[in-house]
């Protein structure tokens, strides 16, 4: 009863934000967004890895990763970030917000059920101009601001199979969701105009699925997942503008990891999604090109504190970014370098994850570029 | 009970480091980093009278001198208005106490001395200094409520002609120049001998008038500072007691306030002008930038800035131009049918509105106002337009204001902006 109330509120806390992503880039400007990596903050700290590790564990990104849960458990995960804007044309900002939500729970022997809920694409941005008009003869003050305020989110209802003794298997249905709102501000400051704020709201509906398998040998792990299928529509609540339709990407996932030492971990994971599927959809505003991730990390166990076991975490990443910044630039790359740390509590019943990341996005050639500071926490319970 | 304790812990830990995070939004700036479609457009339209607006009178004497809360005194002021200043006052005292070797003593036979009569101005109301106030014995009785310039008393029963028109004058008591037209208060001393007639219950008070032609200025109080010298008392103590008017005071005046010429819309003034109008607020106008071409929209259609009726004001005759700041107010009237007596609703503009002298335009705001009737047929179209503060029944100014019968309505909107999805 008290683990069930503490998932509970676990649940609940991370409810609160984590369908509405906040905005970590300038990027969120651009195409459909800024596409959102659901991973908690172990794979943070080993470079962003998407899959691989072989010990099981809550996953967004592949369904087969929970199998092997011995009991019900709860993930939640809570991520900043501070972000510097190179340019002249932005500011530094700092945000906060929980990316990823999941749980899991063990039915029988081999399947393993789970509901996780994550942010897929931040859309949180806005731009402000100063200027001045004339009315009635005289110029008088304004000042615009577009806001471009939520994000596409996505439930994931999926389950996992213990098919063979080294090979798990699983398979998802994602419910995309959420909701964009465009308001548009005109002040006239000192003038005693009435401002006039106009909204628009699209709501982001979509469905997909996904499909995932891991093998575990002794030494080593291997996995890879899939997604996609159908498309992402926007639907307009304002009968002034149109709806539209984008084509999901399918995103390919395949990731392991190795024990190169009795407490060494190496991980690696590679993706791919194809959003250049959505190129043409998105022409007018520079297009998309399929985007790549490659990332990895190196663990190590050896450490502990007050007698319990405190892993490090090393890595870094490589990203090409599928949302074009200028018309005539070229696509954003995103480079970060990763550590981190975790913590176990109550013999295994809760797990303590922290992250810390430095990366660059964009360059000059991009049009953009902007560096960043990530710390995320990750907290995971077991209903033992 | 541990484990629950510590997962209390950790998930308090969790959302203390959520809370303690700011979460900002990531903000551009700059024209070209506004989406396509998103920078709004904003628009002026000057609509003219005859589209939007029809007098349909203008009509006074809601209020009379005695309920303003000053005195004019004026002069051939413009060579045409002079007015004078009616008060008697009440409240004189029947003893006094002072204080001797410490003890309270009480003297019902004492001596006024010389006095002041302390008249505070309204700086903003003076036109020309220097100019010489003077303080007249008033020999006729008269009637605060009904007395006029030809008139001591008029009411149903009693009709008194002044005998002499503008306030029957006895002797000249005291007069005072007032040279610094910022001055807030002119003081003038009065004789102890004529204290003590005003101080008679018989008394019908003094007469205040402008010595120079083509002066005026408006007096917001008048109070007599009596000096008394109680005859039990050492013949250094003097006592001041302060003396008003209550409601015993009022201003006669000629000629009477003018009535607007035909069209031209009059407000406020002593006899509270105020001028019923029609207006049609749910105009339309053009939907695109200036220098595209387009059709029209409703207002409904569009992000109302301010929508403002401009008056243009025009000299009003006899010397009852307003000196000091005429606060106008726009009343709705339900029952228009009723023409003068017809009651006034809740005010209509956005804001507090003055006209000050020396203004070339008077912008109205009623961009709320247009905003509700466009969203609502059945609201009455009919308002008028007065001189009023909130809650206050006496006319703010002695002054009217005329504003040209051809107003004209600006509207500022700004057309709604929509970013295409990418």
């Amino acid at each position: 009863m008290t683990i069930a109330r503490t998932l509970g509120a676990a649940a609940a806390l991370s409810l609160l934000s984590a369908g509405s992503a906040h905005a970590q880039s300038l990027l969120s400007a651009r195409g459909l967004g800024l596409p959102l990596e659901p991973v908690d903050a172990r794979a943070r700290g080993l470079g962003g890895i998407s899959l691989g590790l072989p010990d099981p564990a809550m996953s967004l990104v592949n369904p087969a990763g929970a199998v092997g849960l011995a009991v019900a458990g709860l993930s939640v995960t809570f991520q900043s970030d501070n972000v510097a804007g190179e340019g002249e044309d932005s500011d530094d900002f700092s945000t906060a917000r929980f990316p990823v939500v999941q749980a899991a729970f063990p039915i029988g022997e081999r399947f393993v059920g789970m509901l996780g809920y994550g942010a897929v694409l931040d859309q949180n941005w806005a731009v402000t101009r100063e200027d001045s008009l004339d009315i009635s003869g005289s110029r008088t003050a304004i000042v615009d601001r577009f806001r471009s305020s939520g994000g596409v989110a996505r439930l994931r209802a999926g389950a996992g199979y213990h098919l063979l003794p080294r090979l798990d298997v699983g398979v998802a249905m994602d419910i995309y969701s959420g909701v964009a709102a465009d308001t548009i501000f005109r002040v006239f400051p000192g003038s005693g105009f009435s401002p006039s704020v106009t909204a628009t709201t699209y709501e982001w509906r979509g469905l997909g699925f996904g499909a995932g398998a891991r093998w575990r040998g002794d030494a080593f792990s291997l996995a890879a997942a899939v997604s996609g299928g159908g498309t992402l529509k926007a639907a307009a609540r304002d009968s002034g503008v149109v709806d539209r339709e984008y084509t999901l990407p399918v995103q390919v996932d395949v990731g392991g990891s190795a024990r190169i030492a009795q407490q060494a971990l190496v991980a690696v994971s590679g993706r791919w999604a194809g959003w250049s599927a959505a190129d043409e959809d998105l022409a007018a505003s520079g297009g998309a090109r399929d985007a790549m991730q490659v990332a990895g990390g190196v663990e190590y166990e050896g450490m502990r504190f007050l007698g319990r076991p405190l892993p490090l975490r090393l890595g870094g990443r490589f990203a090409r970014l599928p949302f074009r910044w200028t018309e005539d630039g070229e696509f954003p790359d995103e480079r970060a370098l990763t550590a981190g740390l975790g913590m176990v509590f109550g013999g295994g019943a809760a797990t303590l994850d922290l992250s810390g990341e430095r990366g660059v996005r964009g360059g000059d050639a991009v049009g953009l570029e902007e560096s960043f500071w990530r710390v995320s926490l990750s907290l995971s319970l077991l209903g033992r | 009970m541990q484990r629950r304790f510590l997962f209390s812990g950790l998930l308090a830990a969790l959302a203390l480091a959520a809370g303690a995070c700011a979460d900002e939004t990531p903000t551009l700036s700059g024209e070209d980093q506004f989406p396509p479609g998103s920078i709004p457009i904003t628009r002026e339209v000057i609509i003219p009278a005859s589209e939007f607006i029809r007098s349909l009178g203008s009509f006074s004497g809601y209020t009379s001198a005695v309920d303003a809360p000053y005195v004019v005194l004026a002069n051939q002021y413009e060579g045409a208005l002079s007015a004078h200043a009616l008060a008697r006052f009440t409240g004189f005292p029947i003893n006094v106490s002072y204080v001797r070797n410490g003890a309270t003593r009480q003297d019902s036979f004492f001596t006024y001395v010389d006095s002041r009569l302390v008249l505070g101005v309204d700086s903003a109301a003076v036109a020309g200094v220097p100019l010489t106030v003077q303080v007249w014995e008033a020999v006729q009785r008269w009637d605060a409520f009904s007395a006029t310039w030809t008139m001591a008393v008029d009411t149903a029963g009693d009709r008194t002609p002044w005998t002499e028109p503008g306030g029957t004058r006895g002797a000249l008591i005291a007069q005072q120049t007032l040279t610094d037209a910022d001055a807030d208060s002119l003081v003038i001393t009065i004789p102890g001998a004529a204290v003590e007639r005003l101080a008679d219950s018989t008394s019908n008070g003094i007469v205040l008038t402008i010595a120079e032609t083509g002066k005026r200025i408006d007096v917001a109080d008048v109070l007599l500072r009596a000096a008394i010298r109680p005859d039990s008392a050492s013949p250094d103590t003097t006592i001041i007691v302060t003396v008003r008017t209550g409601p015993f005071r009022t201003t006669v005046y000629t000629p009477e306030q003018p009535d607007a010429p035909m069209g031209t819309f009059a407000v406020g003034g002593i006899r509270s002008a105020r001028t019923l109008l029609e207006l049609d607020l749910e105009q339309t106008v053009p939907g695109c930038a200036e220098g595209e071409t387009c059709g029209e929209v409703p207002l409904s259609e569009v992000q109302l800035n301010q929508v403002a009726i401009l008056l243009r004001p025009t000299t009003v005759p006899s010397g009852f131009g307003a000196l000091n700041s005429v606060p106008i107010a726009l009343r709705l009237v339900e029952e228009p049918e009723l023409g003068r007596v017809a009651p006034l609703g809740q005010t209509s503009l956005d804001r507090d509105i003055t006209f000050a002298p020396g203004d070339t335009v008077v912008v109205l705001p009623v961009t709320s106002l247009t905003a509700t009737l466009a969203a609502n047929d059945s609201i009455p179209r009919t308002f008028a337009l007065v001189s009023e503060l909130p809650q206050i029944d006496a006319p703010p100014t002695f002054g009217a204001a005329f504003f040209d019968p051809a107003p004209r309505l600006r509207i500022i909107y700004t057309l709604r902006a929509r970013r295409p999805l990418p």
